[in-house]
């Protein structure tokens, strides 16, 4: 986010575009609210009424899968419209003819087709965007990321976001919120196949040099080229080019896209590790399964998706043998060849923070109890808590400091809907749970709220053509599987379009999804893919059967886990 | 003293669900029913939690034909005496509101000390206002946007107040007096 | 009742709480006056501790090292340094046969934290040798 997320109170304009605050991110949807209460004008784009559309200004249902079509004709209407803010464009980006000359060929009328937007009504929208004196923040979520041509449609939302000045100053900018606590985390601290911790590019020499000799390994050890992705793994097991995957806290099999084909992936692998905290689906299928300590048990520092380092802290000692995940990695590089010690979290944090000069002043005292730290955030003094907006005065992370506008013609889905597959599947979340569901399908409160099957959320009138009634177990299959839910009939989403939550085990959405992912990205297109869904006459049956199934998973996954009930027989593996 | 009750203000609400967690937590201990008494409730433009509005003459007291539900003006509530409940449903029916459900539980058939069998116990399941809880009703606490609040009657006489002040606010220029306009 | 500071494990908002501990269990999740969260909580972050004392309403925490024999083998409880040797020797094999780059790693997004994952990412890049290090940002 190039905004914080207290910030967004002060915005005086708060546009989404695929984003559902009230589901993903209760708190973040708070904030609309109270910035709705001090004035705030508030436009909702999504194919689905969802929560926030009920107190905004304007709400626009888009088509599925149109978005680039829709923000290039919005650029147009800035355009036209004179909404558009010379000087800064002059002053602070590049490409801005190059960008006009494809923005020009998409107006409000020869896209209402492909978007299903009266002109009109988006042209009203990109003025109150673009002309809101305060300033606009524009908000999205996976409904931009996970589609087919995500990486153009963020290209996209930050240069409108510089042609209308609303990045750059205060009370505006572009607020991508993080699905998981700490994904932020996660990217900051280098889990990315292509950056060191504090994005220092793997393909840079000197980014190199610096951590070799940080770390004490001859420079020709690290690495030189960018590595592979996560969603690609099954892939690439299956193409014999990775051997071993060491899968820590995760659980593929529930969250990646077509699952049944990635589990049959994942079995040819000549060693699957799994560290984590429950026997999840991934655990099954492992070889080795180290049980780390969780949440509540470790201290640490977590990333909100405001860029903000806040500190936690262990309230109970770890369950029987877990250990903390730093002291198992630690643990097994020793075993390699590589020693590595740390004493506690701080010495690791340290260490990294004199490695990445943009965290170099989130220090521990810094955020001990309800401190807080704001990346960039340089200084070490106790006062500096960093920078809640990026960028203000037009100052950008690119080499000239410039923003580079870029526009991208439209491309339709991967998987349209056709006669056999007539609906289209999208994912989203469920508001009580999180994730794959190992955490939250184990609190008692928010198992009772929401259990499987899950649901699958279905426009009232494709349900009556279907014979489905509301809240009857139905079957829901595509190309790639099939799988039986709960129909949940919710006038608010578009007709043609059913949506599942993909935390359900049972009822499991990644049996159907498809398994494309774009180029740049490799993020998977989670958000369109083609089904259909049918009403099941013995509703009896069917809920024995759904009954019968989650019985036999959580019991095939507690045999698993019942092997830890017995010590170890002392004979060494190995011998 | 008037019956309390619980409002939302559906404009806030974002209908995340937290009233309802904070319920069933607060009511999963002492054998009571780990199941939310209020629910919430979404239509094409609105979504809201609906829960007892503790009538001050309540469809579900009356129709109760053993006085499982009684008014408790001690506490400002529609109360239950869950050990009188036989689940006939005659609230459920009754409740104007949705906001009443009959819940059954297997439980051990026991006189004396001994035990015979088991039999299915109805308990009725509505909100209680958390009178044991000294911070008040769990689900106002939790309300991240403050779209809940507990309802009494000088809340209620200061919401009519300034409902007529706003009322009366235009019709000074219906007078046929000139001058009396003046606000 | 003892209370430790700390950051909710669920989405991205970065809401602070207390976790409330009696008896060496935590029964209880409390707001705090966070930056961000502001004294407030959701539904995920009141009610969404109580998987730390293992339910078992879904799956059972993992509490020791497991391992197969063989592929086809059950899962056996195993010492750590049984089971750290031989993630350690196979990992060593399949790196000496294939090279770095047939070894991927995936960091965890959840309740790890930032000190598990750079450490994560240093065994990656200073033993093993590769940049196959990626998480779940894309899912």
């Amino acid at each position: 986010m190039s905004v914080s997320i207290p910030g967004l109170e002060d915005a005086g304009c708060i546009m989404l575009f695929g984003y559902n605050p009230a589901a993903s991110h209760p708190i973040v949807a708070r904030r609309i609210v109270r910035a709705k209460q001090k004035g705030a004008k508030i436009i909702v784009i999504d194919p689905r009424y969802i929560e926030t559309a009920r107190i905004a200004d304007i709400y626009i249902r888009i088509n599925n899968g149109s978005n680039i079509a829709f923000l290039n004709a919005f650029a147009n209407a800035c355009v036209e419209g004179g909404y558009i803010d010379k000087e800064f464009i002059e002053e602070h980006t590049t490409g801005f003819d190059a960008w006009y000359e494809t923005i020009k060929k998409y107006t409000p009328e020869n896209t209402q087709k492909i978007t299903g937007v009266d002109p009109a009504t988006l042209r009203a929208a990109a003025k109150m965007y673009a002309t809101s004196e305060t300033g606009s923040v524009l908000g999205y979520g996976m409904g931009v990321c996970q589609q087919l041509q995500n990486v153009e449609t963020v290209h996209t939302i930050a240069s409108l976001a510089c042609v209308t000045h609303n990045i750059g100053r205060p009370n505006s900018g572009v607020a991508p919120v993080r699905g998981q606590n700490n994904v932020q985390g996660s990217c900051d601290m280098g889990m990315l196949p292509n950056m060191y911790p504090g994005y220092q590019k793997v393909t840079d020499p000197k980014v190199r040099e610096k951590f070799a000799k940080a770390w004490g390994v001859p420079v020709e050890k690290l690495s030189d080229h960018i590595g592979y992705r996560l969603t690609d793994v099954g892939e690439n097991a299956a193409a014999g080019k990775v051997h071993a995957f060491y899968n820590f806290g995760e659980d593929p099999l529930q969250t990646e896209p077509d699952a049944d084909e990635l589990k049959k992936q994942l079995q040819g692998l000549d060693l699957l590790i799994c560290q984590d905290i429950f026997m999840t689906q991934t655990c099954e299928i492992a070889d080795v399964i180290l049980p780390g300590t969780s949440w509540g048990e470790h201290d640490g520092v977590f990333s909100a998706s405001d860029r903000t380092f806040q500190r936690f802290t262990a309230a109970v000692p770890p369950k029987g043998e877990c250990r903390h995940d730093w002291q198992i990695f630690s643990e097994i590089s020793t075993r390699m060849g590589y020693p590595m010690h740390y004493e506690n979290t701080k010495e690791i944090w340290d260490e990294m923070r004199s490695l990445c000069p943009n965290f170099y002043g989130a220090t521990y005292e810094k955020m001990e109890g309800l401190g807080y730290a704001q990346w960039p955030i340089t200084s070490t003094d106790p006062d500096d808590h960093g920078t809640p907006t990026l960028f203000l005065g037009g100052t950008f992370t690119t080499p000239d400091h410039k923003a580079h506008l870029m526009a991208h013609d439209w491309e339709h889905p991967t998987e349209l809907p056709d006669e056999d597959y007539p609906l289209i599947l999208c994912t989203v979340r469920e508001v009580g749970h999180y994730s794959c569901r190992s955490m939250t399908g184990n609190c008692k409160a928010l198992s009772v709220l929401a259990d499987e099957p899950g649901f699958i959320q279905i426009h009232p009138e494709d349900a009556a053509a279907r014979g489905i009634e509301d809240g009857q177990i139905v079957r829901a299959w595509s190309r790639r599987g099939e799988t039986y839910t709960r129909a949940h009939l919710n006038p608010r989403i578009n007709k043609g379009t059913v949506y599942m939550t993909y935390q359900w085990w049972v009822g499991k959405c990644n049996r159907l999804t498809l398994h494309h992912t774009d180029n740049r990205s490799h993020t998977p297109e989670d958000k369109f893919s083609a089904c259909n869904v049918e009403a099941i006459a013995d509703q009896t049956w069917a809920e024995k059967h759904v009954a019968k199934e989650y019985a036999e998973l959580k019991g095939r996954l507690a045999d698993e886990a019942a092997a830890q009930e017995v010590a170890p027989k002392g004979e060494p593996v190995l011998a | 003293m008037a019956n309390k009750f619980i409002v939302p203000d559906p404009g806030v609400c974002i209908g995340c669900k937290t009233c309802m967690a904070a319920c069933l937590a607060k009511h999963d201990r002492g054998g009571e029913m780990a199941i939310p008494r209020l629910s919430v409730t979404y239509t094409l433009t609105v979504s809201a939690p609906v829960a007892c509005h503790h009538c001050m003459d309540a469809p579900c007291v009356n129709a109760c034909p053993v006085g499982a539900l009684y008014e408790d003006p001690a506490n400002h509530r529609v109360a239950i005496r869950q050990e009188r409940c036989i689940g006939c449903r005659s609230c459920v029916m009754a409740c104007p509101f949705g906001a009443v459900d009959i819940v059954t539980r297997t439980e051990p058939l026991v006189a004396g000390c001994e035990v015979f069998g088991t039999h299915e116990k109805a308990y009725v399941i509505k909100c209680d206002l958390c009178v044991d809880r000294p911070e008040g009703p769990a689900c106002v606490q939790a309300c991240l946007t403050k779209s809940l609040r507990l309802m009494d009657e000088d809340e209620l006489a200061r919401m009519q107040a300034q409902k007529r002040t706003d009322a009366v606010a235009g019709a000074g220029e219906l007078s046929s007096i000139a001058g009396a306009r003046i606000a | 009742m003892e209370k430790h500071y700390a950051v909710c494990p669920y989405c991205g908002a970065g809401c602070k709480l207390n976790l409330c501990v009696e008896d060496g269990k935590v029964v209880k999740a409390e707001a705090l006056d966070g930056i961000t969260n502001q004294g407030e909580l959701c539904l995920k972050g009141l009610e969404g501790f109580d998987f730390i004392n293992d339910t078992k309403i879904l799956t059972p925490r993992i509490t020791h090292p497991m391992m197969r024999r063989t592929k086809d083998a059950p899962l056996e409880r195993v010492t750590w340094d049984e089971a750290l040797d031989f993630v350690a020797t196979k990992l060593s094999e399949i790196k000496a046969k294939y090279g770095p780059d047939s070894i991927m790693l995936t960091g965890s997004s959840r309740g790890p934290g930032n000190e598990a994952n750079y450490v994560m990412q240093k065994f990656t890049r200073a033993c093993i040798g590769t940049n196959n290090i990626d998480n779940c940002a894309r899912t």
